[in-house]
């Protein structure tokens, strides 16, 4: 997956250290570029205004302001800008409280769970085109809830859902699987439908059944 | 318990005593002076009289009337003039009683000039001039008694407002302080113990790994092990239920946040919904700590109703709703459903309790009924403007 142009980001983090090795991981990447890193909102949000910037990588708790009040924010004057939120807690819910025609571009990723640079790097390449990225071991541990349209899946359905909200194409999923495309697109057909998503061939049908997995899943075994 | 009025206010008050007081002096000595005007009749002509005599008496009793009348007008005019109801006591007598002995003297002049007397005794005239001086000072005393007594009942007024204001100032400024205090402790048990948490868990990992290269026991490794686990526990578990408790997760982003996430909380095999109206979720938003308090309060109430579903109702089902109504001018209403076992003989919920006192305070009520899913209700109604009242 080659990006054709490379993706400038703007990083906003108040740990010292935690700012530094995401900085540095951005700039040594081909096809990144670390448009600036700062530590408040403020400063973030001054920067955006004036940086050209394709992903806004924000932690949630800052000490001047909430990373996701400053990403919707930003949002309502640039809809195809992409964020991805980093936090310390499992706060994935947020994405929840986003309006429907809000919901493109955005990833989250755990920093607790052992998201890994390749994760990182997905994440930001994915909301850069207006697609999201879900953390894959907050993902993993969610289990359908009773009652809800979720646990009417079944378990192979499940697992393509889960995938879709890892943030991988229909091509990646039939590899990981070992199916063929064509299957995949059948699974997610059925999720669809299951989920009462409107498939419209495009990225929000998406986020909007992955966004289905962040409400009515459950955090740990049922 | 002077209480320090505006220049405004205490205009206006000067000019209500004034108007207490001539219409009370007025109303006292008019009557006076009708009275003793027909009486008069009576009282100087001993013989009875018939109708026919008294409207022969006519031509003078417009005289009469009139001078009545004119000394009831100078008393009034002269209370004004020198402002008599702002005097100090012994100033305010001294005029009452210079303004009655000048009406009493005016008036019996007027009444000579009218002849109403064509030749007055002594005693007719002490009589005429002592009995409207007496009139004029009872009824000046009885008016600025009663201006006083209006007075002072304002002042009680006032006061009582002004300690009402000072009571829910001073809750304001305690629930604002609690806000604060909540939220800084919720935060470092977030930010700092969790962060030292994490790095003495990643130091027993490493010691683990140091251990099980270096050939160590076990035993002991595998303790290296639980002891991680347990801290992960106490980190992931017990601080954020404590910081939870103190804080409710994302009541700042909002309600309807704060609610969703609770519901998520809950066991997978829970069929639980939480349905937050937007409009509802509109209405208490906002930072201070009036808004934030209530979407604790509610908050609390959802977590109350479902923990007791759960551990004492044994319920597979919940709903939770919150809805703006806007037939009971913007209430916001709150219900907890659940297909539990329903309200024991005596409904006591002691967690209830609290989060009942603190929904009471911003103007809520609570109240414990069978729901229609066939277990427990808990409906809670509040002010959708905790700040107004």
């Amino acid at each position: 997956m080659e990006a054709e142009h490379v993706i400038r980001v703007i990083l906003v983090e108040d740990q010292a250290l935690f700012r530094s090795l995401l900085g540095d991981l951005i700039r040594h990447e081909d096809g990144f570029a670390l448009v600036a890193a700062t530590a408040s909102v403020a400063e973030a949000r001054a920067l955006a205004a004036v940086r050209p910037v394709d992903v806004m990588l924000l932690d949630i708790e800052l000490p001047d302001g909430n990373g996701f009040a400053l990403g919707r924010s930003l949002r309502a004057t640039r809809p195809d800008l992409g964020i991805v939120l980093l936090s310390g807690h499992d706060v994935m819910d947020l994405l929840l409280s986003l309006p429907a025609s809000d919901r493109a571009g955005w990833s989250y990723l755990s920093k607790t769970t052992s998201t890994s640079r390749r994760m990182l790097l997905r994440a930001l390449q994915a909301s850069a085109r207006g697609a999201s990225v879900l953390d894959p071991e907050l993902i993993a541990r969610l289990t359908p809830r009773r009652g809800s349209a979720l646990a009417a899946l079944t378990p192979r359905q499940l697992d393509a859902l889960r995938r879709v909200a890892e943030g991988l194409s229909n091509a990646a999923i039939a590899r990981e699987m070992g199916i063929s495309t064509h299957s995949v697109d059948n699974l997610l057909n059925a999720v669809y439908t299951t989920l009462g998503v409107r498939d419209d061939g495009d990225l929000n049908s998406r986020v909007a059944a992955a966004l289905h997995l962040v409400r009515d899943g459950a955090n740990g075994p049922a | 318990m002077n209480t320090a009025v505006s220049p405004v206010v205490a205009d206006r008050d000067r000019h209500d005593d004034l108007r207490v007081l001539l219409l009370t002096a007025g109303a006292l000595m008019l009557t006076f002076a009708i009275g003793s005007t027909v009486q008069a009749i009576f009282v100087f002509r001993p013989i009875r009289l018939t109708i026919g005599e008294v409207i022969e008496q006519d031509p003078l009793l417009p005289a009469r009337l009139f001078a009545g009348v004119a000394a009831v007008g100078f008393v009034l005019a002269a209370a004004v003039l020198v402002r008599l109801n702002e005097r100090r006591p012994v100033p305010m007598l001294a005029w009452v009683a210079a303004i009655s002995v000048l009406a009493g003297i005016g008036r019996h002049l007027l009444q000579l000039l009218f002849g109403v007397y064509p030749r007055p005794s002594l005693e007719t005239t002490t009589t005429e001039v002592v009995s409207a001086c007496a009139v004029v000072v009872v009824s000046l005393l009885l008016a600025l008694l009663q201006v006083r007594t209006r007075a002072q009942l304002r002042q009680h007024e006032r006061a009582a407002a002004e300690h009402r204001t000072r009571a829910s100032l001073a809750l304001a400024e305690l629930a604002a302080e609690e806000m604060r205090v909540r939220r800084e402790v919720a935060e470092g048990l977030h930010g700092t113990l969790q962060g030292r948490l994490v790095m003495a868990q990643s130091s027993l990992t490493a010691l683990a790994r140091r251990g099980r290269e270096a050939g160590w026991a076990k035993s002991d490794v595998g303790r290296l092990e639980e002891l991680r686990t347990e801290l992960e526990t106490v980190r992931e578990h017990d601080v954020r239920e404590l910081s939870q408790l103190l804080y409710p997760v994302g009541i700042d982003i909002g309600l309807g946040h704060a609610v969703r996430t609770l519901a998520r909380r809950v066991p997978a095999d829970i069929d639980i919904t939480a349905d937050v109206a937007p409009d509802a979720d509109d209405a208490l938003d906002g930072s201070t700590s009036r808004a934030v308090s209530a979407r604790i309060a509610l908050v609390r109430a959802v977590e109350e109703a479902i923990t007791n579903a759960l551990r004492h109702g044994a319920a597979t089902t919940i709903r939770v709703l919150i809805r703006l109504d806007e037939a009971t001018a913007g209430r916001i209403r709150l219900t907890v459903d659940d297909d539990g076992t329903g309200l024991p003989a005596t409904p006591r919920w002691n967690g209830l309790a609290r989060t009942a006192d603190r929904l009471e305070l911003h103007g809520g009520t609570v109240a414990l009924e069978d729901s229609p899913l066939g277990g427990a209700r808990l409906r809670v109604e509040l002010p959708a403007r905790p700040g107004v009242r």
